[in-house]
């Protein structure tokens, strides 16, 4: 490892962040580089600076005395006027252990009551709104498609308008070629732009893809299967052969992800792999 | 027709190794690693602005001890002026000469001043100031002559941001965000870190994990791949390559062949097409969209999706018949001239070529 790249990563060797293996690399350069075990020597001296930070603000002990002896002398009773009497008694109820104990499991009841009601009424209303949206763009797709990710409307720069959802239903294909719309224009859809992927991790994400892939995959091939018979001998050891050398790219490429699995680049090299064998199982599928 | 396809997929099949090669080729960013300084070269701690003529093949590397920004202006003179600084006023920049015999380098980082000897605020600060219980941020800001070589800028949290330079521009970065306007070639990979592209001249080519990717007004050809970061790519005068797994692809007149791959997500092209142009816009189960302008000379499309739905504004003259069953659509028609060849598939996503008006495309400065 070169003082650069061990330099990169310090912080995270530090906060202990990094794999075992990426550590053990940096410890051994560490072990042999003076000045990049200066480097560590510094964030170390910075983690004491924080700790030493924190520790001032610690609570000395006889603090605590102090405070409970002032709360002492300021709970002594006194005299309560006729209306004061049951606002006291009120405030008073709800701080009872006894009683607040109580107020909070009514409370937690009431909470968790009235959340089930609101997701209950928002899934119903969500699921015919994502119910519309799916049916009116791909009825066909609706089914294999994630949960929410109803295919929106075409923007409004389009020529045509829209058909009915009856009409898509009726047919996958369709050329339409119908008055323009005038005056729409181009949305970009900004919203999106900054909000897909940040709940799942790119790990979780590729893994997701794959299985995409794989349950296409797995789809075709029973189609194939069935097939298989129509198919003339010599047709189908060409085609089994290619099936064969695009299942060796895949294992290749996978065992790249596994090693690398942040790196887009073998990402994209294997999910193209699987990509391929679905074109030549679809290409199959049409014979 | 069918055998004949038959044969073009097991071709494609036989080359797939070589043709991945080529879509895969690596950012090659990391084989260029800056020299830092050596431990027997002589640093230089600067106070305030710092001022030094730029000698004619001189390479510049930069740095920032903390995760401050990193801001570099191309200007027409021959001197090179930094200065570092922070919410406390000036800082310190470490300035090391060095190089090989035959090139001369100059590496300039930011650094912390010691604020408590006033008289020499460039002594060496062990530990990081600390403001409201955090480390102290020194931003680095250099202005350069335009031509100067700048190396690799490898940061892991600062953002970079790069204005005004004719030469190529490669950063590195972690949770990096990247700016870099009006530059020569750019090479960037981020895990995290947003990047944004603008005004260039050269091939871009950005790799990111996580990061939202945008570019415009570019010359050169663009190449970027993602897992999980959106990408959109305007006004491009080269062809253009994108792939990602999920968020969506948005491409907008882009004038030279396309080839966009993701998986769950969209694809969408806006723009005129090149008359000879190849587009290939792809998903497994996102929605691909390519809207062209009423006055679209022609082209040769294919359309297909296996579970998807497929719609065209345009009057295509079909090559072959529809296949319209409850699976496996596909539409092969021409329009026009002819001469673009377009192809859009979605193995479960809707698929559609729309007709827009070309008043309302959108356009390029």
């Amino acid at each position: 490892m070169r003082c650069d790249d061990c330099q990169l990563i310090i912080e995270g060797y530090f906060d202990g962040e990094l794999k075992e293996s990426t550590a053990l690399r940096v410890r051994r350069h560490l072990d042999g580089c003076p000045s990049c075990s200066r480097l560590l020597q510094n964030l170390t001296a910075e983690h004491a600076v924080y700790v030493a930070s924190r520790s001032e603000i610690l609570i000395r002990p006889d603090l605590w005395s102090g405070v409970r002896s002032r709360l002492t002398s300021e709970q002594q009773p006194e005299p309560l006027g006729a209306l004061e009497r049951p606002q006291t008694w009120l405030s008073s109820a709800f701080v009872l252990p006894r009683i607040s104990g109580l107020t909070a499991v009514a409370l937690v009841i009431v909470a968790v009551g009235m959340t089930m009601l609101l997701m209950r009424y928002l899934d119903r209303s969500l699921g015919d709104r994502r119910l519309t949206s799916v049916s009116e763009s791909a009825p066909k797709a609706a089914s294999a498609m994630p949960e929410g990710q109803a295919v929106p409307e075409p923007e409004p720069l389009v020529a045509g308008p829209r058909r009915s959802p009856e009409a898509k239903q009726n047919t996958g294909t369709k050329t339409t070629n119908e008055s323009i719309v005038a005056g729409s224009k181009l949305k970009r859809p900004s919203r999106r732009f900054e909000t897909i992927g940040k709940t799942k991790t790119p790990e979780q994400l590729v893994r997701e893809a794959e299985q995409k892939y794989l349950t296409a995959i797995a789809m075709l091939s029973r189609t194939v299967e069935r097939k298989r018979a129509r198919l003339d001998l010599a047709t189908l050891t060409k085609l089994e052969q290619a099936l064969a050398s695009i299942d060796r790219t895949i294992a290749d490429t996978r065992k790249a992800v596994r090693q690398h699995p942040d790196d887009p680049v073998a990402v994209q090299f294997m999910l193209t792999a699987y990509a391929k064998k679905v074109d030549v199982l679809r290409e199959m599928v049409d014979y | 027709m069918k055998k004949r396809n038959c044969k073009v997929l097991l071709i494609t099949a036989i080359m797939l190794p070589g043709l991945m090669s080529v879509f895969s080729t690596r950012l090659t960013i990391a084989q260029s690693v800056p020299q830092s300084p050596q431990a027997h070269q002589e640093s230089e701690r600067h106070y305030g602005r710092l001022r030094i003529n730029a000698e004619r093949g001189l390479k510049v590397n930069l740095g920032n001890r903390t995760t401050g920004r990193i801001t570099v202006n191309g200007w027409d003179r021959d001197v090179i002026e930094a200065q570092s600084v922070s919410e406390r006023g000036d800082e310190v920049v470490i300035m090391t000469r060095g190089g090989d015999p035959g090139t001369k380098a100059l590496f300039l980082k930011a650094d912390y001043a010691d604020l408590d000897q006033p008289a020499v605020p460039t002594s060496l600060v062990p530990a990081p100031p600390l403001i409201d219980g955090k480390p102290l941020k020194v931003h680095l800001e250099i202005n350069l002559p335009r031509n100067v070589e700048i190396g690799l800028i490898q940061v892991w949290r600062s953002e970079v941001q790069v204005t005004g330079m004719k030469t190529p521009i490669a950063v590195s970065g972690d949770q990096s965000s990247v700016i870099l306007k009006g530059t020569g070639a750019v090479a960037v990979r981020t895990r995290s870190g947003n990047v944004e592209v603008e005004d260039a001249n050269g091939t871009i080519e950005v790799g990111t994990t996580s990061g939202a990717v945008r570019v415009r007004n570019v010359r050169g050809s663009v190449r970027v791949v993602s897992i999980s970061g959106p990408i959109e790519i305007k006004c491009s005068r080269g062809s253009t390559r994108v792939a990602n797994t999920e968020a969506p692809i948005e491409l907008i007149n882009i004038d030279g062949e396309v080839d966009a791959v993701t998986t769950n997500s969209s694809v969408r092209f806006a723009g005129p097409l090149r008359e000879d142009g190849r587009y290939d816009l792809k998903s497994m189960s996102g929605k691909v969209e390519m809207i062209l302008p009423d006055n679209t000379p022609g082209f040769d499309a294919t359309l297909s999706s296996y579970g998807g739905v497929i719609e065209t504004d345009f009057d295509l003259r079909m090559k072959s018949p529809v296949s319209d069953g409850t699976q496996q659509r596909r539409m092969v028609g021409h329009f026009g001239n002819g001469k673009a060849r377009i192809t859009l598939d979605s193995f479960e996503g809707f698929v559609r070529l729309t007709k827009g008006l070309s008043g309302s495309m959108p356009r390029c400065n």
